[in-house]
């Protein structure tokens, strides 16, 4: 079944092709033939007229009863054919039962309003066509029942929460449904409706019957949980509540995903090239050629590349980006739609942004115990790169993190602060609460129980110390190079990380859930982690490094890695990544809530402008350590937001989760809602009017095949009757 | 009576009894000729004469009898006196009673020869052979009353006289027709006038549909039967008439007079049949009391199966 378009009427009968009742119209086809005969007459002389006259006479009644039983059986073989192509269902199981009056029901809508629902063709777009579909049952249904009107999204929202009886409240609420760009959470919803459900029930003193409607188009990734055959949310939801599935989708729609956008990085330096990558996939059947895909900074195309694309494929198309001017930047891959409009009937997933930044260049603090003690760190941020967009960095002493502007530096890199104190401990965290990154070093300087002592209640390493390892020669473990960390290790065995020598290190204890290990040491801890704490990241290599084995030093030696040559790639990830991560949270998922901090110890004005240029007031919040920050909700759409804060703008980009695959056939919803090897059950469940209804499907089919069947048995009837009649002369 | 043995000649030349054959030629009189020589050549070829007398059985002499019966054959052989006894050769005399109403003008879809026509030569052809053995043969035609009368001769211009009478008859049909005049039957007033005028019995042949009343038709046959008439009723229908093969809604248009009928046969024919069936076997009933021979002819039937089947049958019931 390409599309289910159901009509259903008040009294519980409906048509599943409700086009194909045109047929009922051949039902006057006998009636027709029946005149026209009658005028197409001969004329002959008639010698035996007196005979023929006392035959008519006595036979008349015969002859009437014959034929007016002819143009019955012939009429109802028309009418009934016509029936049964329109395929009838039973809306309710209690009109089934022939009960004279139906008591008052409890009509709960539920509109999926994922943005699938915007598949535009022909009639609208489905959400309209779910709309007017949902009006015609409020219109329809009988003034003693009441209504609740849900929008199925993410999350699920109650439009009419508590029972309503004024259709034109409900209508009225209908008009008013928008199609966010976001997918709907199905069991989260259903579990909603299941407990909203619950409520009603609980308060209502008047016991209704409540016949939920899902207005939904299925898409299947969207509903596959849901759906999935004997374990899905649906069968048992159905089992508790008479559901009414009304799908708007089809298995196969045609539509062009614009899949995903990818930067090498979204963070460089100017003048820097960004590399990006686009992957289109085609939804539908057949093949396209020369299909445009534009790429844009900042609204302005830079590229417009024509591909081939496959049915069922992904196709990927690459660019690179030069960007010369510092600030963030808004990349775009969308795909021209005026030309498309036949085979793209959904505009929504034909384009997606991606926010990155471009900087003059890297700030990094570098906090030394001693003189020169953090050299060869900053050696290894520095090194490779050219004059021009080497870091601007300052190197201070312990002590001058109290007095110094933090929030001018993008970086701080401490190495085996030994002359650290709970003070000092807070200053770093707050740094890295508000946006700050912190590499920290932690050798045979560092004072554990400082350490441990201050970061007790608010944790911004993601673990406590424990004790030094024993000495000895520790192997590196890369974790299967799953960390960006480790990823350019992948495939050079010989590159230096596995042979990295380290003989001490700290061992940790009570380790956070969200504390990241990216390298580890064979049969020990791990040796570099990363912890997200606020909105910045700390590091930590637990085996500080050490440029040397001075032996005028009473340090013990714990390590080479300064020395080794995975060491200046090493750090150098470890700062890409932060950036990376910093990026990350411009670029968000439709639904997902953007946040950021106010630099200021008092809330100020935080303006957002959304994609369709309305602008809105964003909420501050004060933290647990007295800061504030700002929160937009509203990102239901996809596009660029832009958040305006003390003078300066943000951009943030928000996409939609792309969505390759068509809706849940018939056969999938049938199965769903009834699976086979309970349909025994179901069907004598269905008996009773508070049990699960039967999807139209399952009676339409039944309905169908007795219909054909007994046009069959009237076709035959008909033949014999004819022929016993004498109207097979032969 | 010979005419047994002419109904084996008319199967001989077949070709010259085919209804189709005969509807060709126009006008009656050839048409009739051609039938009729078609009778004479296939007797031509016959090696069997006609005989006047009929040799019937021998009886024991008794005093009184002519001796000139006596077969002195056996005599010779047996030495008793045995009579050689012929049947009776007394003149036959034959008058055709042929129904002229508008009703036998009737011609059916599978029928070549309308039901006047086919009567008309089954008349002439009958008269022919009863002319040609020297029995008399004469003619009445009738509808309301009788319309023309030819007294039976045995003269071998007899026929040509049956030739001339219908095509008199043809003329005033279609001088009916133009004036729009209604030719209606009246078997009963016919046949009375018949037997006031005619005293001697005779064969009669009455040639008709016989479509009136059952009532006229009982009480025609009477009124011959109780003049000492014998009577043959040559039933004669079209095929049409018969088996009703109509498919689509037809208007039946009402002859003599009768208004028109609209109706779908189909429905019908089942019950048409069998009360056409039923018809013909009330006529039969009527016959067998009246002591008549009845035979139904088909009109689409061919001639050369239709005569020797009412000579053949005419032969026994004159036996029995």
């Amino acid at each position: 079944m390409s599309q289910l378009n159901l009509l259903e009427l008040p009294l519980g009968v409906g048509f599943a092709s409700t086009w194909m009742l045109g047929w009922l119209a051949a039902a006057i086809i006998p009636l027709a033939i029946h005149l026209l005969l009658k005028r197409q007459k001969v004329r002959i002389p008639w010698a035996a007229i007196e005979l023929l006259r006392k035959v008519i006479h006595q036979e008349s009644r015969r002859v009437r009863f014959e034929q007016w039983l002819l143009l019955f059986i012939r009429t109802s073989i028309l009418v009934l054919f016509g029936l049964a192509v329109a395929r009838p269902y039973w809306g309710s199981p209690e009109s089934k039962s022939g009960r004279p009056k139906e008591p008052a029901k409890l009509w709960v809508l539920v509109i999926d309003t994922s943005y699938t629902m915007g598949y535009e063709s022909q009639d609208g777009t489905r959400l309209q066509r779910a709309v007017e579909r949902a009006s015609e049952l409020v219109r329809d249904a009988s003034e003693e029942d009441s209504f609740l009107l849900l929008t199925l999204s993410n999350p699920t929202k109650a439009l009419i929460s508590k029972p309503v009886q004024s259709k034109e409240r409900v209508l009225a609420e209908l008009r008013g449904i928008e199609l966010p760009e976001i997918i709907s959470n199905i069991p989260e919803g259903l579990g909603y409706v299941d407990s909203l459900l619950q409520r009603v029930k609980q308060s209502q003193p008047r016991k209704r019957q409540a016949r939920v409607v899902i207005l939904s188009d299925f898409v299947q990734s969207n509903w596959k949980e849901t759906l999935g055959k004997n374990k899905g949310s649906i069968t048992a939801f159905t089992a508790r509540h008479s559901t009414v599935l009304i799908s708007f989708g089809v298995p196969n729609p045609k539509n062009i995903v614009v899949e995903s956008l990818t930067c090498d990085r979204n963070s460089c330096i100017a003048g820097e090239q960004i590399n990006v990558s686009a992957s289109i996939f085609l939804v539908g059947n057949s093949q396209l050629s020369a299909v445009s895909v534009q790429i844009s900074l900042d609204d302005e195309q830079v590229a417009l590349e024509p591909i081939d694309l496959t049915p069922g494929q992904s196709a990927q198309v690459q660019f690179t980006v030069p960007i010369d001017k510092v600030g963030t930047h808004v990349i775009r891959a969308s795909i021209p739609r005026d030309p498309l409009a036949s085979v793209d009937q959904l505009s929504a997933d034909s384009s997606r942004s991606m926010v990155v930044e471009c900087r003059e260049r890297q700030r990094i603090l570098f906090v030394e115990s001693e003189v020169n003690d953090s050299r060869m760190l900053q050696l290894s941020l520095t090194s490779g790169k050219p004059p021009s967009q080497r870091d601007s960095y300052r190197v201070i002493q312990t002590i001058e993190l109290l007095s110094s502007d933090l929030d001018q530096w993008e970086l701080i890199v401490a190495n085996d602060l030994r002359f650290i104190d709970a003070p000092l401990l807070n200053r770093l965290r707050s740094y890295v609460q508000e946006g700050g990154n912190l590499i920290l070093g932690l050798g045979p300087s560092t004072p554990a129980s400082v350490w441990n002592d201050g970061i007790q209640t608010q944790n911004f390493l993601g673990f406590q110390l424990d004790v030094p390892s024993e000495e000895q020669a520790w192997a590196i473990d890369p974790l299967d190079y799953e960390s960006p960390l480790t990823q350019p290790f992948r495939g050079y065995p010989d590159a230096g990380l596995l042979t990295t020598p380290v003989f001490k290190h700290w061992l940790i204890q009570q380790p956070d859930n969200r504390l990241i290990q990216d390298v580890g040491l064979v049969d020990s801890g791990p040796l570099i982690t990363r912890f997200q704490y606020g909105r910045g990241w700390t590091a930590c290599l637990l085996s500080a490094p050490q440029a040397t084995n001075d032996l005028s030093q009473e340090q013990p030696t714990w390590n080479a890695i300064a020395t080794w040559p995975s060491f200046v790639p090493l750090m150098q990830t470890i700062e890409q990544s932060f950036f990376e991560s910093n990026m990350q949270r411009y670029n968000a998922d439709c639904g997902s809530i953007l946040e950021g901090a106010i630099r200021s110890n008092t809330p100020t004005d935080v303006e957002a402008i959304l994609p369709n240029g309305q602008s809105v007031q964003l909420r501050t919040e004060q933290q647990s350590d007295g800061s504030f920050g700002w929160y937009l909700y509203q990102t239901q759409n996809a596009g660029v937001y832009r958040v305006q804060q003390g003078g300066a703008s943000h951009a943030y980009s928000v996409n939609l989760i792309p969505v390759t695959e068509g809706s849940a056939s018939w056969t999938d919803l049938a199965d769903a809602v009834v699976p086979s090897d309970n349909a025994k059950e179901a069907q004598e469940s269905q008996a009773s009017a508070t049990t699960t209804q039967l999807p139209p499907k399952e009676i339409t089919s039944l309905t169908v095949q007795t219909l054909l069947a007994t046009v069959f048995v009237l076709l035959l009837a008909e033949s014999l009757l004819a022929w016993g009649f004498g109207r097979r002369v032969g | 009576m010979h005419l047994f043995r002419v109904a084996r000649i008319v199967n001989r030349s077949q070709k010259y009894f085919d209804p189709e054959t005969l509807a060709a030629i126009q006008p009656l009189s050839l048409r009739a000729r051609t039938l009729v020589e078609g009778l004479v050549a296939g007797m031509h070829r016959s090696p069997q004469r006609g005989s006047s007398a009929e040799f019937a059985q021998h009886r024991e002499y008794v005093p009184g009898d002519d001796i000139r019966q006596v077969d002195w054959k056996v005599f010779a052989r047996s030495d008793r006196y045995y009579l050689k006894q012929y049947e009776d050769e007394t003149n036959l005399s034959c008058y055709f009673f042929v129904d002229q109403s508008e009703s036998m003008d009737f011609r059916g879809s599978q029928s070549p020869l309308s039901k006047l026509e086919y009567v008309q030569l089954v008349s002439c052809a009958l008269a022919y052979l009863i002319t040609s053995q020297q029995d008399q043969a004469g003619l009445v035609t009738y509808s309301k009353s009788i319309d023309a009368w030819l007294p039976a001769s045995s003269s071998i211009s007899q026929f040509d006289d049956f030739v001339h009478l219908f095509d008199q008859g043809a003329i005033t049909r279609e001088g009916s027709a133009r004036t729009k005049i209604t030719r209606t039957t009246d078997l009963p007033a016919a046949v009375h006038d018949f037997v006031t005028r005619l005293k001697k019995p005779a064969l009669v042949v009455i040639c008709s549909d016989m479509l009136g009343e059952l009532v006229d038709s009982q009480r025609a046959l009477s009124l011959l039967a109780h003049a000492g008439h014998d009577v043959v009723l040559l039933h004669t229908l079209d095929n049409d008439e018969m088996h009703f093969p109509f498919d689509q809604a037809t208007q039946f248009e009402g002859l003599e007079g009768l208004p028109d009928l609209t109706t779908d046969p189909r429905p019908i024919a089942m019950a048409y049949r069998r009360a056409m069936q039923q018809f013909q076997q009330d006529l039969q009933v009527i016959c067998r009391q009246q002591n008549a021979d009845y035979f139904l002819l088909n009109t689409a039937d061919s001639l050369a199966r239709e005569l020797p089947r009412i000579l053949a049958n005419r032969r026994r019931s004159t036996r029995n």
